[in-house]
């Protein structure tokens, strides 16, 4: 066998064995993931106590089905399809109302809104971004749970397609419509190009 | 250029998807360049907030002891399975061992009756006058069936 490949593979079985014991110790993957895995939930139910469940069971699953990692793609790729398949089955099965009602229960947002505040450099630029933010959020509400899903993973959690279309199941081409349809959602919700905050951030 | 970006481009252009003409386009128009530093800039600021939202509410949240997850998987462990799956086996089949026991048991009685019907006798005597003609025979014609029935099994298998 050349050296390149027997190489490659002491180089893939060292990469599995690092992610099985990664899968082992649950701590510290609820240590590494829970944030974002739970921000990811949120945002696509907008439900900020039914996200802690559906987290916590995102978890529970994981470890219970660490053997059928297959180590085809990251762990945190995989546990954000494990948290899309849990989101689809609340979904189906409890037929919520998840953002039709968004305006008038929007106090997670409200919580976000003072994060902005204590980033922004002056109160003009707070008034600003929390404008922007609440209209990215309105926008959202006209999405579909697929959509917005595929927008929190690329512009929130910054996933390429490949791994969107990985952790979704859907093909590479549909997560590129889904988010086509997101962003110009969102460009019409933020309305007529005024300004820029120019040098907020 | 007069026509600006289409949105299409202009998503293309945000997923790093553009082939290079959106990209040359914003060199040329301040307004699509304008347009693509408030979207981004909305995106940072929306992705910054969220992450220090969720981070908040995650700290805000009951830790799990260290331990907790391990003990939930227990549950889903082939050989705790399989135990639980003993131990409700046993649990639904020793009523019903208990219950069938004391029907064999009545049946064994009727069986061992000591009044024995005319067939069982008569099959039993034809039984042990068999077995006497067989212990009759001599050895050596005993030999000779044993060797002949050996001979038949082994063509038979060939």
């Amino acid at each position: 066998m050349p050296a390149t490949a027997s190489t490659a593979i002491l180089s893939f079985a060292a990469r599995q064995e690092a992610r099985t014991h990664e899968l082992e110790d649950i701590d510290g993957l609820v240590r590494l993931y829970r944030a974002k895995v739970y921000r990811y939930v949120a945002y696509s139910i907008n439900d900020a106590d039914l996200a802690e469940s559906i987290t916590q069971d995102c978890f529970v699953k994981a470890y219970a089905n660490r053997a059928s990692f297959r180590g085809d793609c990251s762990v945190s790729t995989w546990l954000m399809s494990i948290a899309t398949n849990l989101v689809r089955d609340h979904v189906r099965t409890q037929k919520f109302k998840f953002w039709r009602n968004f305006r008038a229960t929007a106090a997670d947002v409200t919580d976000m809104s003072h994060q902005i505040s204590s980033r922004a450099s002056s109160p003009e630029s707070a008034l600003i971004a929390r404008e922007r933010v609440e209209g990215v959020h309105a926008a959202l509400a006209t999405l579909s749970e697929r959509q917005r899903s595929v927008f929190v993973m690329r512009f929130l959690e910054e996933m390429d397609l490949a791994e969107i279309a990985k952790a979704t199941g859907m093909p590479v081409n549909t997560v590129k419509t889904h988010l086509h349809r997101a962003v110009t959602a969102i460009r019409a919700q933020l309305g007529p190009n005024a300004s820029t905050l120019g040098g907020t951030r | 250029m007069n026509q600006h970006l289409t949105d299409e481009q202009f998503t293309d252009l945000l997923l790093g998807l553009d082939d290079g003409t959106a990209a040359a386009h914003l060199n040329s128009c301040e307004h699509c360049r304008q347009e693509m530093a408030r979207v981004e800039e909305t995106m940072g600021m929306l992705r910054e907030a969220s992450i220090d939202w969720s981070r908040q509410r995650v700290a805000e949240m009951p830790t799990p002891r260290p331990g907790f997850f391990e003990r939930l998987g227990l549950s889903f462990r082939p050989a705790a399975g399989m135990a639980m799956a003993a131990v409700l086996a046993v649990a639904v089949a020793v009523p019903f061992l208990i219950r069938d026991n004391d029907v064999p048991q009545q049946a064994l009685v009727q069986h061992m009756s000591p009044v024995p019907t005319a067939e069982q006798i008569a099959a039993d005597n034809e039984l042990m006058s068999a077995i006497n003609q067989e212990i009759a025979q001599p050895a050596a014609q005993h030999e000779a069936a044993f060797a002949s029935e050996s001979g038949k099994a082994r063509t038979t298998k060939r």
